[in-house]
């Protein structure tokens, strides 16, 4: 473990080089996997996350059919070897609950009137973490269930806006979350502004809450422009006959 | 779940067919191997880790180093530990849960490859006897499966291995990290049999198809270090001896091509 | 809140799930698209297409939607019951989406008139329990099936007696294991292992 830096912010700029209201590198590829219906690999800063989307398909046990819609199901697993110290396979207190609010991030979105009695899966594994784990995880899921074609109000992106040295900065790094004042994690609809995830823990004055709202709002923005983009880039690579086989 | 069966039913009378004119699914020959990647040092959090994509089939293997105790009846060994994550992301047939029995094949299966070729040094990874030895973790993590997933892991395994280091300044053992030793290149090849032809690095329809499979582990110098034989149907003497054979020469293959300037 | 200002969207735009078309007294919604508040958006990702004539805007993906049988769709799918007049079908793939599993119920049914083009006096001189089946979808809804092309019908059958798969015999079929001679609705397919 890294020890608490001295300062987070020197000369209006953060410990890695970002100002207070930038998103740290980006990347999404769409389509990556053959056996799942839908899939996205992303890059967020150190994070390294893959989702994948299986269904609408048959639920097994029947019991957990809705005979008037689709279930959404949402597993957020975290490799053993994504953190310093390695964690031990299989679900845990934390994953669970990270894996219940995504669940509810995507239920306004999805049009489950469309597929009574089926559930869609949506796999979220995290193979490196580097903080803000779950708002990667959301935005490669979101990717990955317009990859598998099913029917969506919206896409959702998410982000997080967090407090260091009495500073509002955007999307933590690592740094920032571990030894950071306050971390709050949105997840919105970037279209009606409508938020499908919310959390916050630590301190924020109400002024704070209300800008640091503001600035993570904008981040999704961005994150939505990125999502896009790596729909249709992977739409083109298809109409271009399909990507290159690399060796 | 069903529907499944039925594709791989479909199938089998497929590859039956294209067998009878010496065709694989894929056009492949029987000794082909689908096109191989291995790209290491792909987790930065890992002291070691590798992706290998064999065909469309995808797994991640990182290696963690950290210190524990010694077993009691080993005080003065290190220790490896190999387990296998068969996700629900790798395939519609994987559940959520505690590994089946599958995937702990698959580990146990790899592990034997790194142990039995005595590929690490367990008395160099003792720091002091009976208190402090090192420890290393090989976790493969599938994400996707399209067939031959051991054979794949195994790669990722011995991959992520040779780029690790192991990490004496996070444990305050010495002020310098150093490459991981790695004495032998253990290299696991997997055949099929169907209709009494052997057939290399199975792909999933040939893998669902076949109600038999044999996974040869073998060394530099040619020999053998583990054998499984995987599914309900029998082999004669003469199969078990072509795979083992094919396994040598693709294991010597393999080993030239990816690992001999890793 | 970004989209709507300044990014016109036009026939044959691409567009994702929760693009912004346009206001539902310009559009009616076809498929891909979904109206709230007065408001169009796409559902899913692909390409704007609009129908000036009737006003209609679609989306034609350029992901691959979930498998949902339509009308003259091939399925593959296998026996679970024959009952009176009836076939029950537990339906596995449509053709064209084998790697996807159908998001739709599985159970499908052929009755006996859609059987074949010829009279049938017995529906178990047809089909046999466990047998895979080509169909095609004659009712979306309810999700009835009909076997009466040439290509369609049996593709694989199982001896009732011994369960193992049966080899074809001109217009018969026989079991490899214990010789026994079976008939079936068989398609021209019959053991080519192809859809």
């Amino acid at each position: 473990m890294n020890a608490k830096p001295e300062k987070f912010i020197i000369d209006g700029l953060r410990l890695d080089g970002r100002r207070p209201d930038e998103l740290r590198p980006l990347k999404i590829s769409a389509g990556v996997l053959k056996r799942a219906d839908g899939s996205c690999y992303l890059e967020l800063g150190a994070n390294k996350v893959m989702a994948a989307v299986y269904g609408p398909r048959q639920v097994h046990p029947r019991h957990m059919q809705d005979a008037t819609k689709a279930i959404v199901r949402y597993r957020y697993n975290m490799a053993s070897f994504s953190v310093g110290d390695r964690k031990r396979p299989g679900p845990d207190r934390r994953s669970i609950e990270i894996s219940k609010v995504c669940r509810d991030a995507f239920q306004p979105v999805v049009i489950k009137e469309r597929h009574p009695r089926l559930a869609i899966d949506v796999f979220v594994e995290v193979l490196q973490a580097g903080a803000g784990t779950r708002t990667a995880g959301i935005n490669a899921a979101s990717v990955a269930l317009a990859d598998a074609g099913i029917a969506m109000k919206s896409l959702v992106a998410s982000c997080a806006v967090g407090k260091v040295d009495d500073t509002l900065v955007l999307d933590l790094m690592k740094e920032e979350d571990n030894y950071g004042q306050a971390d709050m994690p949105i997840a919105v609809i970037p279209t009606t502004g409508e938020i499908t995830l919310l959390q916050m823990d630590g301190h924020l004055t109400r002024d704070e809450f209300g800008t640091g709202f503001k600035m993570a709002m904008e981040g999704c923005q961005k994150i939505h422009e990125a999502q896009k983009e790596a729909l249709a880039k992977c739409y083109q690579m298809k109409d271009d006959g399909g990507e290159q086989v690399g060796e | 779940m069903g529907s499944n069966n039925i594709i791989a039913e479909i199938q089998r009378d497929h590859m039956y067919n294209l067998l009878m004119r010496g065709e694989r699914v894929d056009g492949r020959a029987f000794d082909e191997y689908r096109p191989i990647s291995i790209e290491t040092g792909v987790i930065a959090r890992a002291e070691g880790s590798a992706h290998v994509k064999i065909g469309e089939s995808q797994v991640v293997v990182g290696v963690k180093i950290q210190i524990g105790t010694p077993f009691s009846d080993t005080p003065d060994k290190g220790v490896i530990i190999t387990n296998a994550e068969l996700i629900p992301m790798a395939s519609p047939s994987f559940e959520s849960g505690p590994p089946k029995d599958y995937a702990i094949e698959l580990a146990r299966l790899v592990d034997r490859g790194i142990r039995e070729s005595k590929a690490l040094d367990l008395d160099r990874l003792c720091i002091e006897e009976g208190e402090k030895v090192w420890m290393v973790f090989i976790d493969i993590h599938a994400l996707d499966y399209d067939g031959n997933l051991v054979d794949a892991a195994s790669l990722g395994a011995l991959a992520a291995l040779l780029t690790a280091t192991i990490p004496n300044k996070k444990y305050e053992v010495s002020d310098e990290d150093v490459q991981l030793t790695v004495r032998e290149m253990p290299i696991a090849v997997t055949a099929i049999e169907f209709e009494g032809e052997i057939m290399v690095d199975p792909c999933l329809h040939e893998e669902a198809v076949a109600s038999s499979r044999i996974t040869v582990i073998s060394n530099q110098d040619g020999s053998i270090c583990g054998i499984q034989k995987i599914g309900t149907d029998s082999l004669t003497e003469d199969q078990v001896n072509r795979a083992v054979d094919m396994a040598i020469n693709k294991a010597r293959e393999i080993r030239e091509r990816f690992f001999i300037n890793i | 809140m970004g989209d709507e200002i300044g990014s016109k969207v036009e026939e044959g735009s691409f567009v994702t799930p929760g693009g912004f078309i346009g206001t539902s007294e310009e559009f009616l919604t076809g498929t891909g698209t979904y109206e709230e508040k007065g408001k169009v958006y796409a559902s899913t990702t692909g390409i704007l297409n609009i129908n000036t004539k009737e006003r209609i805007v679609s989306v034609k993906p350029t992901v691959k939607t979930p498998p949902i049988p339509k009308v003259g769709d091939i399925v593959v799918g296998r026996v679970l019951d024959i009952k009176g007049s009836m076939v029950f079908v537990d339906v596995g793939r449509i053709k064209g989406s084998e790697d996807r599993e159908i998001a739709a119920s599985e159970q499908g049914v052929i009755h006996v008139s859609n059987v074949k083009e010829a009279y049938v006096s017995e529906l178990s001189d047809e089909f046999g329990y466990m047998d895979i089946i080509k169909a095609k979808v004659i009712d979306a809804k309810a999700m009835r099936l009909s076997t009466s092309a040439k290509d369609l019908g049996v593709i694989k059958a199982i001896c009732s007696r011994c369960k193992v798969g049966m080899k074809r015999k001109n217009d018969r079929l026989e079991c490899p294991n214990c010789g026994r001679i079976e008939m079936r609705k068989i398609s021209e397919d019959y053991g080519m292992g192809i859809i």
